[in-house]
C-alpha cells in the first residue's frame, strides 16, 4: 500500500473517531468503493480530466446523495476530486480499514494448518494468539496440506511456524551444517 | 585423521534427532515487491534494523539500507539473478558482521569473512560488526611510534606513525600499490600486522599482489580482503569497513595493525552506484551527499588508543587513484581533508626514473613526525630543508644563465639527494641504514661523487659499513639517536669507504688530486 492512501486513510480515521460515527463511515466508504470498483462509466468520468472538477462534484452529489452517504464521506470524495486522487479509492479503503483495525486494537491473523481445525482447537488457538500480541484477534482460516501437520500464524510481517514442514526444514539444516 | 567408522556416525545422528528441540519458530518476514540491478524493494519487515541482515531464497544475504514508509529497500550480496518478485524476505536480526581474530592472519577473505584460498574454514567464532563506532577522543593518544616503510623517502621526509591515517594519491601507473607492498614486506618479523583490501580491482592483478606477498614471506602477518572489479557494488561496498573491523580486533587488544584501501576512489564509485540504485539524490560527480562521511566514519576509526585501553593501535594507508594529475575532483579533495597527510606520486617524476615517483614538495605528513625515531629526526631536518632549496633554484636553473659557485654547489647537492632518494621495488631498508645514508647525503659526503654513481656509492656504503663497521648500525638500532660519539663514528666510517670507492677506475681521493 502506498504512503499517499495511508495518508488519506489516517487523515480520515481521525475524522471518523472525532465524529463516534466509525461504522458508518466504514460501510459508506466501502459502498462509494463498490460502487466505483462496478461501474467503470464512474471510474472514466472520475478519471477524465477534461471533465471538470465541478461537474465531477456534480455527478459524485448526486451518487452520494442517492446512495445516502455520511456527510464526511462525501466530503472526502470531493476531497479526492479536487485532488485527482479518485484513482486510489480501493487502496484507501483498505488502508482505511486496517488502519481502524490497528486502532480498535484488532489484527488480522492469517491460519494456516495441515487438516481442517475442530472448533475447539480455533479458539484455544485464538485465545493464544491474543495472549501474545495483546490484540483481539480476527482470524482467516486456510488448508495448505505442504505443512504435513502443525499450523502456522501470520499477523502482519510476523509469521509463527509451528508446522512439521518447518520442524524438518530446520533438522535438515542443522544436520547438513555438521 | 582417525576414521569415522559408520555406525558412529549413525550414532551421532541419531542423537542429535533424540535431542532435537521442538521450538515453534517466530519470524519476521516481507515481500519482494522488485528486484534488480542487485537491489531489492521489499513489503513488510516491520521492525528491521538500518544496516540488517536479511536472508532470501537461494541463500542470498542481503543488507537493508533504505527504510521508507512503506517498503525497504536494500542490496543483494551474491548472485540475485534467481530472486524474483514475491519472494519471502527473513529478518535475521542481526547487523552485518564478519569473523575477526589472530586465525585471520595469513589468509585471503572475500568481504563477508569467507575464506578464497585453499586453507580451510576460518577457526574461532568471534565476529564484529562492520560498522563501529570510532574510538573518542578520551580513548585516544597521539600517535608516537613510527610504521617504517622501509622507503627512504618517505620515512625521512613522510614519516608515518602508527595510528595514523595517510593518503597515497597519484594518477594510474605510478607505483601507489608499490609503495603499499613495500611497506607490507618491511613488516616482516615485526609486530605490526598488515591488512591489504583491495577494491574493484583485476582479479590478476590481486593474484599478482598475493603471489608477492607470499613469495616474499609477507603473508605470514598479513589479511587479504579483496572485493574484485568483477563482484557486486555492495562487495566492494561493504569490503574497506570489513577490512577495518579486522584491523579493529587488534586495535582493541593492544596490537598494532595497519589497514591499505586500495583504493577509495573505486569504493567510492561503488557507493555511487548504490545509492543511486536505491534512489538516493545524486550531488556533485553524482555521488551521493553522504560520501564525505562515509570516508570519514571509515578512516576515523583509525587510532592510537590510550594507555589504560592497551595501547594498540590501527593505521590507515588509504589510495586515491586521480585522473590526469586532477587532486581537485570531489573524492580526492574529500580524503586528502580527512587524513593526517597525503604522499603525492606524480607520473612525470615517474616516466623521468625518480622512483618511487613522490613528489617530495607537497606530500605532507601531518602528525607523523612525533613518531619518527631521534636519528632519522636529526638527519632528516636538513634533508628536508636542502631539498626544499634546491627544488627552488632548479626552477630558475632551467634558464641557462650563469650561475654563481654556492648555486650550483646547492643544485649539484639537490641532483645527488634526489639520486640518494631513488629506490627499487621490493627493497626495503632498515632504518639504521636509512639513517646512515641520508646522512651522509646531507653531511657533503656524496657533493664529489659523479651523479650517476651515487646510487652504487649507497649501495657499496651500506655493505662497507655491515662488514667493517658493525658497531654503528648496531648502536643507531639500540640507541635510536646520533650523539657526539657515534656522529664521529659514522663521520671516519664513511670517510674510510671513501678511501675504497672507485669511480671510473680511479678512487675518488685521486681524481680528485
Amino acid at each position: 500500500m502506498s504512503a499517499i492512501s495511508q495518508r488519506y486513510a489516517a487523515a480520515l480515521a481521525d475524522v471518523a473517531f472525532e465524529r463516534k460515527d466509525a461504522a458508518k463511515i466504514r460501510q459508506d466508504l466501502s459502498d462509494f468503493a463498490q460502487a466505483l470498483a462496478e461501474s467503470s462509466n464512474l471510474c472514466n468520468v472520475l478519471a477524465n480530466p477534461s471533465v471538470s472538477i465541478d461537474a465531477k462534484k456534480s455527478v459524485a452529489a448526486k451518487i452520494t446523495e442517492k446512495m445516502g452517504t455520511h456527510t464526511e464521506v462525501r466530503n472526502f470524495v470531493f476531497l479526492l476530486i479536487d485532488h485527482g486522487r479518485t484513482g486510489i479509492v480501493h487502496e484507501i479503503r483498505q488502508s482505511f480499514e486496517s488502519e481502524m483495525n490497528r486502532r480498535a486494537g484488532i489484527v488480522d491473523a492469517l491460519i494456516a494448518s495441515a487438516h481442517e481445525l475442530s472448533a475447539s482447537e480455533k479458539s484455544q488457538l485464538i485465545q493464544a494468539l491474543e495472549r501474545v500480541t495483546g490484540k483481539k484477534v480476527h482470524a482467516q482460516y486456510e488448508l495448505n496440506p505442504e505443512l504435513i501437520g502443525g499450523t502456522t500464524v501470520r499477523i502482519g510481517s510476523t509469521i509463527y511456524n509451528a508446522s512439521v514442514r518447518e520442524q524438518l526444514d530446520r533438522l535438515r539444516a542443522e544436520l547438513e551444517s555438521q | 585423521m582417525a576414521t569415522i567408522k559408520a555406525d558412529e556416525i549413525t550414532k551421532i545422528i541419531r542423537e542429535q534427532i533424540e535431542n532435537y528441540q521442538q521450538v515453534m519458530a517466530v519470524e519476521e518476514v516481507g515481500s519482494v515487491i522488485s528486484v534488480g540491478d542487485g537491489i531489492a524493494r521489499i513489503h513488510g519487515l516491520d521492525k528491521v534494523m538500518a544496516g540488517e541482515m536479511l536472508s532470501f531464497p537461494h541463500e542470498v544475504v542481503g543488507i537493508a539500507l533504505n527504510l521508507e514508509e512503506d517498503q525497504v529497500g536494500t542490496v543483494l550480496l551474491g548472485d540475485y539473478t534467481k530472486i524474483k518478485e514475491g519472494d519471502t524476505v527473513q529478518r535475521t536480526k542481526n547487523i552485518m558482521s564478519v569473523p575477526v581474530g589472530d586465525a585471520l592472519i595469513g589468509r585471503v577473505v572475500n568481504p563477508l569473512g569467507q575464506p578464497l584460498d585453499d586453507k580451510g574454514p576460518i577457526a574461532g567464532d568471534q565476529r564484529s560488526p562492520i560498522e563501529r563506532l570510532a574510538p573518542g577522543v578520551i580513548d585516544r593518544q597521539p600517535v608516537r611510534e613510527p610504521v617504517q616503510t622501509g622507503i627512504k623517502a618517505i620515512d625521512s621526509m613522510i614519516p608515518i606513525g602508527r595510528g595514523q591515517r595517510e593518503l597515497i594519491i597519484g594518477d594510474r601507473q605510478t607505483g601507489k600499490t608499490a609503495i603499499i607492498l613495500d611497506t607490507i614486506i618491511n613488516q616482516r618479523g615485526g609486530d605490526l600486522i598488515c591488512i591489504y583490501c583491495a577494491i574493484g580491482q583485476k582479479r590478476s592483478t590481486v593474484a599478482q599482489v598475493i603471489k608477492t606477498l607470499t613469495d616474499s614471506g609477507a603473508m605470514e602477518h598479513s589479511i587479504v580482503v579483496t572485493a574484485s572489479a568483477s563482484e557486486p557494488a555492495t562487495m566492494q561496498y561493504i569490503a574497506p569497513f570489513a577490512a577495518c573491523a579486522m584491523g579493529e580486533f587488534f586495535r582493541d587488544n593492544g596490537k598494532h595493525a595497519i589497514c591499505f584501501y586500495d583504493d577509495l576512489s573505486k569504493h567510492a564509485q561503488a557507493y555511487r552506484e548504490i545509492s543511486l540504485l536505491l534512489r538516493r539524490p545524486p550531488g556533485r560527480e553524482a555521488y551521493p551527499g553522504d560520501v564525505f562521511f562515509l570516508h570519514s566514519r571509515l578512516l576515523e576509526r583509525a587510532a592510537k588508543m590510550s594507555k589504560d585501553l592497551g595501547g594498540g593501535s590501527l593505521s590507515a594507508l588509504p589510495v586515491i587513484e586521480t585522473q590526469a594529475g586532477d587532486v581537485s575532483a570531489y573524492i580526492p579533495t574529500n580524503v586528502i581533508s580527512i587524513t593526517d597527510g597525503q604522499i603525492y606520486l606524480e607520473s612525470d617524476l615517474f616516466n623521468i626514473g625518480i622512483r618511487p615517483a613522490i613528489n617530495a614538495g607537497i606530500s605532507v605528513s601531518r602528525v607523523g613526525g612525533n613518531a619518527q625515531i631521534k636519528a632519522m629526526r636529526q638527519v632528516a631536518g636538513s634533508l628536508r630543508l636542502d631539498m626544499a632549496q634546491f627544488r627552488e633554484l632548479a626552477a630558475f636553473a632551467q634558464f641557462g644563465s650563469e650561475l654563481d659557485k654556492a648555486t650550483q654547489a646547492q643544485l649539484g647537492r639537490g641532483r645527488r639527494l634526489t639520486e640518494l632518494l631513488k629506490q627499487d621495488q621490493f627493497q626495503p631498508l632498515s632504518v639504521e641504514k636509512q639513517v646512515l645514508g641520508i646522512f651522509a647525503g646531507t653531511n657533503g659526503y656524496v657533493d664529489d661523487i659523479p651523479v650517476e654513481d651515487v646510487r652504487r656509492f649507497e649501495k657499496e656504503l651500506y655493505s662497507f659499513v655491515e662488514t667493517n663497521y658493525g658497531a654503528i648500525l648496531k648502536k643507531l638500532a639500540d640507541t635510536k639517536a646520533i650523539d657526539d660519539g657515534l656522529r664521529a663514528e659514522m663521520k671516519k666510517a664513511i670517510d674510510d669507504f671513501k678511501k675504497s670507492f672507485v669511480t671510473d677506475g680511479k678512487t675518488v681521493e685521486a681524481a680528485a688530486s
